[in-house]
């Protein structure tokens, strides 16, 4: 009945008594894929991540892990009985074990489990040395989730949840940590789902991403696809690409806008021609070019380390954003003429 | 009162010392243990069923406190020996009185009813400081409800459990019109022992087991303050 490792069909999660997730389907074929689901806070992600691991129970559809199902309206399965990890986004250490006791209380679950993690090994990659010995109160919230998350991973689960895992994280050490977890979940094929607003932390761990957004999933897919042909304007506004603007359908590989002129490319879907569409610009689309003829008008000018972005005005009150190298010799101020190089090609042409 | 102890030896023959220190020390830890259960049993099923009923038992068992001793007593004996002869007119049972009043158990009892508050109160708020998802998160690494109170939550509660117990022990020791009304026929602690003497005027031989209610509160107050107090 269940060939896929893990099946959540039809499901509501109750968060509260207004904020639902509905018939929230989500499939994992293979063990050890790494699912991101993305959304914007209070949306209930957490609510579902809980269900999956029978903190929970939910009142319509199943969730079935291994071909043998753990929540159903009249089956729940307890969350010992699981073997289902939960990291939770705040702390919950044992406030009165030492955190190298904190970790090995997950090492005593399962011992003839699949694979064994070394204690020292983990406490290396996650980078706590010198932290075995002290309490959860006095370490600090990065550490304390490193810890969580230790924990979680030495349990060898078959389902390893990550409630927000780098949100306390500082910059730079989040890119080594995801670097390090990535390699480590892949290696010894731990299947699992990360829950976090960052659409690229999400991007660079997942195997497929979900979006949730309004109550329910609106695209699941590899995060190129997700990025590259998002399907709908939620999605779009949600992961922040860029902007819509009018224009109108010419022929298989080109549509015309009011004032930006011919934009050439390839359709993500088939429109027939004369249709009037919504195409999506980001700020990677468009070139600077100061010998242009298209000229248009500076909004707002953003630093942004290694570039610039560029708001410009078109003549039909438009606001397009531009991204410029911040190498760049010359500058334009707000309220100068800003160069666009034509014709305008857009590999995916993204329009709704 | 030590003069008055050294000053008339003769008090120590008329006072069973070994009674009295044996009755205290009974009563004392039957009452506290008891009570200390409890607490703790209604706590941990408040935090993980939140029922309405075992809320509402919580709130109203917390009233003990508020009533005088001597009040309690009486409402004690009055109650019982209604209940008794209700239940042997109405059913015909035998009476149940003397497992009441003027028992051991019914001593027990009425302390529950009196420092329940005390110990509920104190539990609570301990157990209040651990948060919900530190239960979530041990279910989750394959621990039942049974071993997370074991290794979890008595490891953590341990010491307030224990300075609660310490307390409880302090005042049931000194203890007076409850036991007084309700102990049985020539069952004597330190305090019923003290206040009978005072009460005759013997001043002299009341300071005996006053010293003694001295000694053993001040050793479980060293007690608290080197082994459980210390070390936070």
């Amino acid at each position: 009945m269940f060939n896929n490792f893990l099946e959540i069909q039809n499901t509501t999660f109750v968060a509260s008594k207004l904020n639902k997730v509905l018939d929230f389907n989500l499939t994992i074929k293979n063990e050890g894929d790494i699912v991101c689901l993305l959304g914007p806070s209070g949306i209930g992600k957490t609510t579902i991540l809980r269900s999956i691991a029978g903190l929970q129970k939910i009142p319509k559809g199943s969730i079935a892990l291994k071909g043998k199902i753990l929540s159903s309206e009249n089956v729940h399965i307890d969350p010992e009985n699981r073997n289902v990890a939960l990291s939770f986004q705040d702390n919950s250490l044992f406030p009165h074990y030492t955190i190298i006791e904190n970790i090995n209380f997950g090492a005593k679950r399962n011992r003839d489990a699949k694979y064994d993690f070394n204690v020292n090994e983990l406490i290396k990659v996650l980078h706590l040395e010198g932290l075995e010995e002290k309490y959860p109160h006095q370490i600090s919230a990065g550490e304390a989730q490193r810890v969580s998350l230790a924990r979680s991973l030495i349990s060898n689960p078959d389902l390893l949840l990550l409630d927000e895992p780098f949100s306390n994280i500082d910059q730079s050490l989040k890119v080594e940590l995801q670097q390090n977890i990535k390699k480590i979940l892949k290696e010894k094929k731990i299947t699992t789902i990360i829950v976090t607003h960052d659409s690229y932390e999400a991007f660079y761990m997942a195997d497929f991403c979900g979006i949730l957004l309004s109550q329910t999933m609106k695209q699941y897919d590899t995060p190129y696809n997700i990025h590259h042909y998002p399907n709908s304007i939620e999605v779009v506004n949600f992961l922040n690409r860029g902007i819509l603007v009018d224009a109108k359908v010419l022929d298989e590989t080109s549509v015309e806008h009011k004032c930006l002129g011919i934009i050439k490319g390839n359709f993500v879907k088939k429109y027939k021609k004369g249709t009037a569409v919504k195409l999506l610009v980001q700020p990677e689309d468009l070139e600077h070019d100061d010998k242009s003829n298209l000229k248009l008008e500076v909004i707002d000018r953003k630093f942004r380390g290694t570039n610039f972005i560029y708001t410009l005005k078109t003549k039909n009150e438009d606001l397009i954003p531009v991204f410029v190298h911040s190498h760049h010799i010359h500058q334009h101020e707000v309220e100068e003429k800003f160069g666009v190089k034509t014709p305008i090609y857009i590999d995916h042409l993204v329009c709704f | 009162m030590m003069y008055w102890t050294l000053r008339f030896p003769k008090y120590f023959q008329d006072i069973n010392l070994w009674s009295l220190n044996l009755n205290t020390v009974l009563l004392v830890f039957i009452a506290s243990f008891v009570l200390l259960l409890f607490s703790f049993l209604i706590n941990y099923g408040n935090r993980i069923s939140k029922s309405k009923f075992l809320n509402y038992i919580s709130l109203f068992s917390i009233s003990g406190y508020a009533i005088p001793g001597v009040i309690l007593a009486l409402a004690f004996i009055t109650f019982f020996s209604w209940f008794s002869d209700f239940l042997t007119l109405s059913f015909g049972f035998l009476s149940i009185k003397k497992i009441f009043i003027g028992s051991i158990l019914g001593l027990v009892l009425a302390y529950f009813i009196r420092f329940y508050s005390l110990a509920f109160n104190g539990i609570k708020s301990n157990y209040l400081k651990i948060n919900q998802s530190i239960d979530e998160s041990s279910y989750l690494l394959g621990y039942t409800k049974l071993r997370t109170v074991r290794k979890i939550h008595l490891p953590y509660l341990k010491n307030s459990i224990l300075l609660i117990g310490i307390l409880i022990a302090i005042e049931i020791i000194k203890e007076l019109p409850i036991t007084l009304i309700l102990r049985p026929f020539n069952f004597d602690t330190f305090a019923t022992k003290a206040y009978s003497y005072a009460s005759q005027d013997l001043l002299e031989a009341a300071a005996l087991p006053s010293l003694f209610l001295i000694f053993w509160s001040s050793i479980l107050i060293f007690f608290t303050s080197k082994y459980i107090l210390s070390d936070k």
